[in-house]
């Protein structure tokens, strides 16, 4: 697949094929370091034994253990582990800005869409359940997607069809993204981060609930090396500012406003234990991967 | 709207360099970025959107022209809306003004001076008792800055009529000639028939803010009529102009030192006076009056009168001598006598000359002979037989006969207080016959020889000692009752009346309206309009200023 195409296929048979051989990681939930179904100590409708307890009344007579009975006359019911999926709420920045794009690289939502792909590909490879969940003012759609290749064809499909419009307002997905999981979950986060009310607002809300977070920045690359725009009016594409750039010394001044900004992002991730990876619209998907791996984002699935 | 310098007008050409300037202004290349968040820090302005930057752009172009002809309209000096009117601005300083409604006048005159048109001649008058001209007519501003700056209240009351006649006669004849007068509307003097003078006349009328008014009407004093002595009395009369009953605190003191303070209750609009005792020769007497019922006071300037009593020893004497050589003696010791008792200048006159010379404030000391009628003043007789005298003669007493061993001597009175009469010879004298009300004090055996009597001008003292015949001019006992009698007579004479408020003006009487009312001056800025637009354009050059540094326009 061709990084700098914008009408490639989010996620191509290859890439898939090879993402099927990685699981994800997180780091706060054990049941994600088993790849597939994930067991937990809740007595449900599984299938592996924990333990036995007396039988009560209104328990289920086909968990009785008999040969149990035979051998003690009492009786005794089996608890068997619930099977628990991990939960992976992927949430997309869908401001306007991020519909910016250069030199006919994609535009940073087509870029965080292909991220996305590929990581609900690997969760639903996994047996894992995803939900998206797209951001920004306007609104905060939910997709909530079961496994199999229908779902995951509908996930592809609906993260293909994400426009961007509105400002951004990553605060207001945390409450989508619980709803979009239906309990606690790993929330990536695929945006900008250049939001005016603090681009840690919807991590911090999102840990606030007891999920753990992963931040995926996603920028042009004129935004990380931006040329000499001295003497330019500069207008915002999310929200129509209008900034005046004086003759000389903008670009240096922005450079470190970057370095400032991402330190602070930086901090606040470090605070809440998120891993943040930094990717450019032009960055092939392989190279993303290898970044999420030694993020600690994915893992290696060696059985 | 005329211009004191309508030359300056052309200065209007600068807005189309500023227009200009504009229009031609360096443009920005605009470019998309994904956000500004980041490029603020390096930005010299901003704006919300590309419509609120047009806005405040034209925003700031129309305060730009709007400031640079505001500061050209005040160069140019924008003058008001009349052309060579020659006005005459009679303003009522009297004490009723002072009632809130002097301040008010006062700016009211200013804002008339402020809208003036570029050719108006302006004269500015203070009505008080006299008419004072305090500017004008002239159209220079600075001078009539200073007429108003002393335009000041005087205690007194207002002759309009003057006023309006001084005025008139300023302005009469003059292209568009008015007179404006500012008043309360209170009572004034003069002839209040002012369509008579030819000029037209408009008022602008300010009522007081109150009329609860007490004040000091009349404050004299004189000598006391039931005392002998030299005790006089201090008069005072308070009158309010309020229309319920008042209480009052009247004090009258002497130099600083309260004499008396007593509550005094008014009747409304009515007044009541006040007798005091005064047992100290005083220098300085000061009245006042101040409300004791919590009822405001609209007029201070009639709260307070003061008053020195006149001289007790005149300073001029009238020495009515016939200029013989029997009475060369006589005149010379009563000379030195007099001068000696403080007399600064004494003229010798004969009996016939004498009344035309007499002044209101002179003494007149008779020596043999008297004038045939009686000077309006008070008169020290020495040993006088003939022309109009006080007393009757009784007879002329001798000494051989032995009717001139003294018998007795009022020694508490103010006269012959201190005067030592053992001893002295006196071959002559004349004993008269104290008219009634006058009060004998020296009594020989041959009747009453020293007798005083009559009030004020009026006043008298005769000593029947015959200075030529009797050792009394060399003995210390004349100088002493010469002095004496003088003082006496001094006393007498002066009845000190203060110069008080009219009691037109404390009473806050209304007058007749006899001028057009004027209306309002409906400018109420308290500045020039050149000074405003000054102010104003400089204002409005500033904010551009300090938006182009903050960044707010670009």
């Amino acid at each position: 697949m061709d990084a700098l195409d914008p009408h490639a296929p989010l996620v191509s048979p290859e890439i898939a094929a090879r993402l099927a051989r990685l699981s994800l990681q997180a780091r706060r939930m054990p049941e994600a370091r088993r790849r597939g179904r994930r067991r937990t100590r809740r007595p449900g409708g599984g299938a592996d034994f924990i333990d036995t307890r007396p039988y009560a009344l209104g328990d289920d007579p086909r968990r009785i253990a008999w040969p149990a009975f035979a051998r003690l006359e009492r009786l005794l019911v089996r608890l068997v582990a619930d099977d628990a999926p991990l939960r992976l709420a992927l949430v997309v920045d869908t401001s306007s800005s991020m519909g910016f794009s250069s030199n006919g690289a994609p535009s940073k939502l087509v870029q965080a869409a292909r991220i996305a792909a590929g990581l609900a590909t690997v969760a639903l490879t996994g047996e894992d359940r995803v939900g998206v969940v797209s951001s920004s003012s306007t609104a905060s759609p939910v997709l909530r997607a079961s496994g199999g290749r229908i779902g995951l064809g509908r996930l592809y499909g609906a993260l293909d069809a994400l426009a961007p419009s509105g400002t951004t307002d990553l605060g207001a997905a945390a409450s989508a993204a619980s709803r979009a999981t239906g309990g606690r979950a790993l929330c990536v986060i695929l945006s900008d981060f250049l939001d005016p009310a603090g681009a840690l607002a919807g991590a911090r809300a999102m840990c606030a609930r007891g999920h753990e977070v992963a931040l995926v920045e996603v920028l042009d690359p004129q935004e990380i090396d931006p040329p000499d725009l001295s003497g330019h009016d500069l207008e915002d594409q999310e929200t129509g500012e209008i900034v005046v750039l004086p003759a000389e010394g903008a670009t240096e001044a922005y450079l470190a406003a970057l370095a400032t900004h991402r330190a602070a992002i930086d901090a606040g991730a470090a605070e809440i234990g998120a891993p943040v990876l930094r990717v450019s619209t032009t960055e092939p998907f392989d190279s993303i991967v290898c970044l999420a791996i030694r993020a600690g984002l994915l893992r290696s699935q060696r059985t | 709207m005329t211009f004191a310098a309508p030359l300056l007008l052309a200065g209007l050409a600068l807005l189309v360099p500023v227009l200009v300037a504009f229009l031609v202004r360096r443009r920005h290349v605009m470019r998309t970025v994904p956000s500004v968040l980041l490029w603020r820090i390096a930005s010299v302005s901003r704006a919300r959107s590309r419509r609120i930057r047009t806005l405040t752009r034209l925003l700031a172009l129309a305060l730009c022209l709007v400031g640079v002809a505001a500061l050209v309209l005040a160069a140019a000096r924008p003058a008001g809306l009349t052309h060579g009117e020659t006005v005459a601005i009679v303003v009522d300083v009297s004490a009723s003004m002072e009632a809130g409604s002097f301040e008010e006048a006062r700016s009211v005159v200013a804002r008339m001076l402020a809208i003036r048109g570029a050719g108006d001649q302006i004269a500015l008058i203070a009505a008080g008792p006299r008419p004072v001209r305090l500017a004008g007519p002239t159209s220079d501003g600075a001078a009539l800055d200073e007429g108003l700056d002393r335009l000041r209240l005087v205690p007194g009351g207002a002759d309009l009529g003057a006023a309006i006649d001084l005025a008139s006669s300023l302005v009469a004849g003059a292209r568009g000639a008015r007179i404006v007068l500012v008043s309360d509307g209170g009572l004034a003097a003069g002839d209040p028939s002012w369509e008579r003078r030819g000029v037209p006349i408009g008022e602008r009328r300010i009522l007081p803010s109150s009329r609860d008014n007490v004040g000091i009407v009349g404050f004299a004093t004189r000598p006391s009529r039931d005392s002998a002595g030299d005790d006089r009395e201090a008069l005072v009369s308070v009158a309010t102009s309020s229309a319920r009953p008042r209480r009052v605190v009247v004090a009258v003191s002497a130099n600083g030192k309260d004499l008396a303070r007593r509550r005094v209750d008014l009747p409304a609009r009515g007044r009541s006076e006040l007798r005091v005792r005064l047992r100290v020769a005083a220098r300085r007497l000061t009245a006042t009056v101040t409300p004791a019922d919590g009822v405001a006071d609209a007029i201070s300037l009639d709260d307070e009168a003061s008053l020195t009593p006149g001289r007790s020893v005149p300073g001029r004497a009238i020495l009515v001598t016939k200029g013989t050589e029997a009475e060369g003696p006589s005149a010379f010791f009563a000379e030195q006598a007099l001068r000696a008792a403080g007399v600064r200048e004494v003229v010798r006159v004969a009996p016939d000359r004498a009344v035309q010379i007499v002044r209101s404030d002179d003494v007149v000391v008779v020596l043999s002979e008297a004038p045939d009628r009686r000077a309006d003043t008070p008169t020290l007789y020495l040993g006088t037989t003939a022309g109009a005298l006080p007393v009757q003669i009784a007879k002329v007493l001798d000494g051989s006969a032995g009717e001139t061993r003294l018998r007795s001597i009022e020694t508490r009175d103010a006269v012959t207080r201190g005067v030592e009469l053992e001893g002295v010879t006196i071959e002559r004298a004349v004993a008269v016959d104290p008219p009634s009300g006058a009060r004998a004090l020296v009594d020989l055996d041959g009747g009453t020889v020293v007798s005083s009597g009559g009030a004020g001008r009026g006043s008298w003292v005769y000593i029947g000692i015959d200075p030529a015949r009797s050792d009394l001019v060399l003995r210390v006992a004349f100088p002493v009752l010469v002095a004496s009698a003088l003082q006496s007579l001094g006393g007498a004479s002066s009845v000190a009346v203060a110069p008080t408020v009219p009691a037109s003006e404390t009473s806050m009487r209304e007058g007749q309206v006899t001028a057009v009312p004027l209306p309002e001056v409906s400018w109420k800025v308290p500045v020039a309009p050149a000074a405003l637009l000054g102010i104003l354009g400089i204002l409005l050059l500033a904010a551009e200023g300090l938006a182009w540094r903050k960044g707010l326009v670009s």
